[in-house]
């Protein structure tokens, strides 16, 4: 039995599997009443009529799976198995048993566990039963890659590591290490454990540790040492995650330059935080989009133990829509709200950049004090795009731009909105943002959006960079 | 893909980028300001008249450099050590938000001070490599004296502070250990580092004899280092053979801790203003 | 008759018999005072609880090990230098020689195993003779890692980096692109610096940080010897010997890149004449029999070991051992070593077998 490669990974295929031997033997069995009998001792010759067809209802007729075997896998649980195989043990009729084998298949290859499964299902020595087979071709051990992945305007070199199906029940272990522009040295180990055998939930182990370089831009390298626990589950609404992390950021190297707002914010602080994120995603291509919409709403409490108090939200929401001829209409809005005692630069917010309100530098809307940007608690931003179809090009994938954003950011104390003797500065915040408006091009490749744009920047405040002109963007999510 | 690219680039020929952007509106951050110089030093050991504003060294040198030159300085305490320009305190924040570290700090006030004459130099060399070694060592490596001041040291969580705590202890062993006069330095010997501190405090007892300051009149560069060494180690409190041959009864050094305590009543009078 | 276990040298012919300056100062300091004294080169720095070299033996017994702790305990046996100094001499003494000692030997270490030239063309080649196979390929490298540490704790890098002027422009100029520049300049590649230094290796280096602080403390030695013979007077100190010492391993070996030789010839030659003078006072010292090779490997061994330990393990001095008895440990050793070797080369070859298949 021939088994087809997969694509996609998430759905069930049919594997060919083998049920000639039920139908035969429902067709047997059924027949057999309505089988020819075999003519009396010369009778008058005359044609005897072909025996009528008979119909089998798979999903009626009742019988159970008995038995299950497995074979070609070099490591499996038996807890696992037990709850791999659960639903199709309750199954009650064929066409159930079929069903939930099949997905049993799907799930222990979208673990890793098999590379490719036969099922194979035959008639059992008990009464109405049957006995499942799985042939597995069983899941590479250890997978190394080295690779170039992109960031948001920033390119990484990276290898990674990954030890799959440890233990037997689908964990695996993937150690990465990376190195960016703007990420120094990166560290990343994460141990994956699938909840009830099923891809869509697990949860995962990691431990980061990361040095950015934040020079440029706001004075000061930030090392983060992350430990983080994660339930992940994929339901039919969007996917959902629960974090609890505790990171140790220190706020160094800030040399000779940096303000004194930076300052205050220097040395090292431990965060201890729970988070729930809700994302929702059915556009056709994560990248360039031409329909559909995307939902993501992320919150975060810190305070459980550590010396940072402070509960973070943040929305971001784009819709889609395509107006026919290759024309597509996007919009999206994000925002944010920090909220907390004393906050601090790593937990803030940025705005600008080109993968942020375009026309502007990277972390170029703000507070500024002197030469860093700072960051703020509360920011908002929002893109409205057209997408067109260039005139003598026929690759689908690059595609005209004309695009406007616009965003704010502020900090809410006494430095910031709430600062003593200006009044209506919310007012004003809400009502006016920094904004630019642009045209350009737009490459989409699976990986990755590249755009070229010569951005206007219209309005900014006074300690905004703004850049105009022809400028290059390279990322994966953009406003 | 040239054809596509012409008309645009004939449009841009056209724009010029000196006007964007149209209309600028006023920021939304004023950073807060500084009034007065802030010097950000460490917490002291203990917060009574008498005893001296800051538990490091180094903070109360450069404290000590500022009131001989009567700068007039605010005190500011809780600040991380990143936040310094070399990454240790102390710092001087100034009105003009320039930061200057602890070399810039002494340079600032070098033209305030009085002339030493030359061998005082020399002297300045001598406390730096003998007595400073031996105070961090009872600061960072000795384990007493290290959980002692350590929540003074590294403001932070305790969970951060003992790892850092670790951290620190080697990197300061290990900085003490290539600083010995003997080449390929040899293991770190605390006895050695204690010996050379009484020596070193030998000499500045030869050295300052009868005189109020070593400077003559007025204190100078040399009078702050040594006067904010010989604080630390009376104050510090974990026993030490440095700390038993200061403070014993009829003890050689007895001028050195009488010349600690008149620039600490002159200069440091009470704790109670200034402090931020 | 003291034996002074002390680092070989890289320029016996010059009359110095260490490379390290503090055996130097010593072996000075015993010769002014007339001891009776034999040097043992050696590289096994196991003789002394604090791993350092210099260290007094007598009759077979450690006595002290260090510089100050040797130069005391000679003090006290009646060899005092000091004994015409009176109080204040005696505390200028001491704040003198802590400034050659913490401060000038930053420059000398500098010259010698930062400068690539010097280190790569001279250093390393001559010390690779003194020591012998193996020492010779661990020994000069540890001694150049222990410099750059020294040297990387007062700010003081490499010659490659700091030729570029690095954050003493820090303070000056307040320009708003200085930090981008600065982080752009760490990322030009290595090579395009070292070939710039190429550029630039005959042009005149007295401008580097190190050598402007040297240049500061010479100047205070200088000012201090003025016209006299030795620094206090008619008779050699211990500042004298100590100031040999450092003095004449700039003076008298000639590197490559000269740049302190010719500082301090150009600018204080009465110290140049004061390191003659005691020069022309030092005879050749009694030699000791130089260690076999058996223990050179010993030694070899003990320092891969050593280098490779996470150096917590050897900052922490617990108690005072006792002084015991150098020599002993490494005959045993160097002997056990011959026995498992013989009995090694029989076993192997078959002449002696254990029973049993």
């Amino acid at each position: 039995m021939a088994s087809d490669t997969a694509t996609n990974p998430g759905a069930t295929m049919d594997d060919g599997f083998s049920v000639r031997s039920i139908f035969s033997e429902a067709m047997s069995s059924s027949s057999a009443t309505n089988a020819p009998r075999a003519p009396p001792a010369e009778p008058p010759r005359r044609v005897v009529p072909p025996p009528a067809k008979t119909t089998v209802d798979v999903s009626r007729t009742s019988t159970r799976v008995s038995r299950f075997s497995i074979s070609g896998v070099s490591r499996i649980r038996q807890g696992f198995l037990s709850s791999l195989l659960q639903p199709a043990f309750e199954a009650k009729t064929i066409k159930e048993a079929v069903d939930e084998a099949r997905e049993a298949a799907g799930k222990l290859r979208a673990l890793g566990i098999a590379k490719a499964v036969v099922v194979q299902m035959d008639k059992s020595a008990d009464k109405d039963a049957l006995d499942v087979h799985f042939h597995c071709q069983d899941g590479s051990r250890y997978i190394i890659k080295t690779g170039v992945d992109v960031g948001d305007s920033e390119g990484m070199a990276s290898v990674t590591g990954r030890l799959n199906n440890i233990w037997g029940g689908g964990e695996s272990f993937e150690a990465n290490y990376a190195r960016g522009s703007k990420t120094q040295a990166a560290f990343q180990g994460t141990l994956s454990i699938p909840v009830e055998a099923d891809p869509r939930k697990k949860i995962d182990i990691v431990a980061n540790q990361a040095v950015l370089d934040n020079r440029p831009y706001s004075s000061h390298d930030e090392l983060r040492r992350t430990l983080s626990m994660a339930y992940r589950a994929e339901g039919r609404s969007g996917s959902h995650e629960v974090l609890y992390s505790l990171s140790w950021r220190d706020v160094c190297n800030l040399g000779a330059k940096a303000s004194p707002s930076l300052r205050t914010d220097a040395g090292h602080t431990l965060k201890s935080s729970l988070g729930y994120t809700f994302t929702c995603d059915n556009r056709d291509s994560p990248t360039v989009p031409s329909t559909g919409s995307y939902a993501r709403v992320a919150a975060e409490f810190a305070g459980i133990g550590g010396d940072v108090v402070f509960g973070k939200s943040h929305v971001e929401l784009q819709s889609n829509q395509s107006l026919g001829r290759g024309y597509v209409l996007s919009s999206s809005v994000h925002g944010g709200l920090l909220w907390g005692p004393q906050t601090s630069i790593v937990d803030r917010f940025f705005v600008g950049g080109s993968t942020s309100v375009r026309g502007f530098e990277y972390r170029g809307i703000g507070p500024r004090d002197g030469e860093d940007s700072i960051g703020g608690d509360v920011f908002y931003a929002a893109g409205l795009s057209l997408l067109t179809p260039l005139p003598f090009v026929t690759n689908d994938a690059l595609k005209g731009h004309l695009w406007a954003n616009a965003g704010q950011c502020a900090l809410l104390d006494r430095r910031g909105l709430g600062r003593p003797g200006v009044s209506g500065e919310i007012a004003r915040f809400l009502t006016s943002p920094s904004a630019s408006v642009g045209f350009g091009l737009v490459y989409r490749h699976s990986m990755v959006r590249v755009e070229l744009s010569c951005c206007l920047p219209i309005v900014a405040t006074s300690t905004d960079r703004p850049k105009s002109g022809m400028h290059f963007g390279l990322g994966f999510q953009f406003l | 893909m040239a054809t596509p690219e012409a008309p645009l680039r004939e449009l841009l020929k056209n724009i010029s980028f000196t006007q964007f952007p149209l209309h600028t509106t006023a920021s939304f951050f004023a950073p807060s300001e500084i009034p007065r110089s802030q010097l950000h030093v460490h917490r002291p050991l203990r917060q009574s008249p008498g005893s001296s504003p800051t538990c490091d060294a180094r903070s109360l040198h450069a404290l000590a450099l500022l009131r001989f030159a009567s700068f007039d300085v605010d005190i500011v305490y809780g600040s991380a050590p990143d936040a310094s320009p070399d990454g240790a305190l102390p710092f001087l924040l100034m009105p003009s938000r320039a930061a200057l570290d602890a070399k810039a700090i002494a340079q600032h006030v070098a033209a305030k001070l009085s002339n030493e004459p030359a061998d005082h130099q020399a002297y300045l060399i001598l406390a730096q490599h003998n007595l400073l070694p031996a105070i961090d060592y009872l600061f960072w490596v000795d384990r007493k004296g290290s959980s002692a001041v350590a929540s003074r040291l590294l403001p932070f969580h305790p969970l951060i502070q003992r790892i850092l705590g670790y951290q620190k202890a080697r990197q300061v062993g290990d900085h003490l250990r290539v600083g010995q006069a003997e080449l390929v330095g040899g293991t770190l010997d605390a006895a050695v580092l204690f010996e050379n501190a009484l020596r070193a405090l030998d000499a500045l007892v030869g050295l300052l004899a009868e005189n109020e300051y070593f400077a003559g009149g007025q204190p100078g560069r040399l009078d702050a280092l040594v006067f904010a060494c010989v604080n630390c180690i009376v104050e510090i409190p974990v026993p030490s053979p440095l700390r038993s041959a200061v403070l014993r009864e009829g003890s050689e050094y007895a001028p050195l801790v009488s010349f600690a305590m008149r620039i600490l009543e002159r200069y440091f009078p009470s704790q109670g203003d200034n402090l931020i | 008759m003291y034996s002074l276990y002390a680092w070989g040298s890289p320029f016996e012919e010059l009359g110095i018999y260490s490379f390290d300056p503090a055996c130097v100062s010593v072996q000075a300091y015993m010769q002014l005072c007339k001891v009776e004294w034999k040097l043992h080169r050696t590289s096994n720095t196991a003789i002394s609880p604090n791993s350092c070299l210099p260290a007094l033996v007598y009759n077979n017994t450690l006595v002290e090990s260090g510089f100050w702790r040797i130069v005391q305990f000679l003090r006290s046996e009646g060899y005092d230098l000091n004994s015409k100094l009176d109080s204040q001499q005696l505390s200028q003494s001491t704040a003198y020689i802590s400034l050659i000692q913490d401060c000038l030997v930053d420059a000398l270490l500098f010259s010698w195993y930062l400068v690539s030239e010097n280190f790569a063309d001279t250093i390393r080649p001559r010390m690779a003779k003194t020591f012998g196979f193996p020492l010779s390929l661990l020994v000069p490298t540890q001694i150049k890692d222990y410099a750059e540490e020294r040297l990387r704790y007062k700010g003081i890098t490499s010659d490659v980096e700091t030729t570029d002027g690095k954050s003493e422009s820090a303070e000056a100029g307040p320009s708003g692109t200085d930090s981008r520049l600065q982080s752009l300049k760490s990322k030009i590649p290595r090579i395009y610096l070292l070939a710039k230094e190429g550029f630039r290796r005959h042009a005149d280096k007295s401008s580097h940080p190190v050598y402007v602080q040297a240049s500061s403390c010479l100047d205070l030695l200088s000012k201090k010897l003025g016209d006299k013979s030795y620094f206090f007077g008619d008779t050699p100190s211990a500042l004298d010997a100590v100031a040999y010492g450092y003095l004449s391993l700039i003076i008298r070996p000639d590197l490559p890149q000269n740049t302190l030789k010719d500082i301090i010839g150009k600018n204080y030659p009465n110290l140049v004449a004061l390191c003659d003078r005691i020069h022309s006072q030092l005879e050749e010292p009694v030699f000791a029999e130089d260690e076999s090779w058996v223990q050179g490997i010993v030694s070899a061994v003990r320092h891969s070991v050593a280098d490779a330990l996470p150096l917590s393990f050897l900052t922490h001095k617990s108690a005072k051992d006792e002084p015991g008895d150098p020599e002993l440990g490494e005959k045993a050793r160097s002997v056990a070593g011959a026995l498992f070797v013989f009995f090694g080369y029989i076993v192997y070859n078959g002449v002696f077998s254990t029973s049993g298949k």
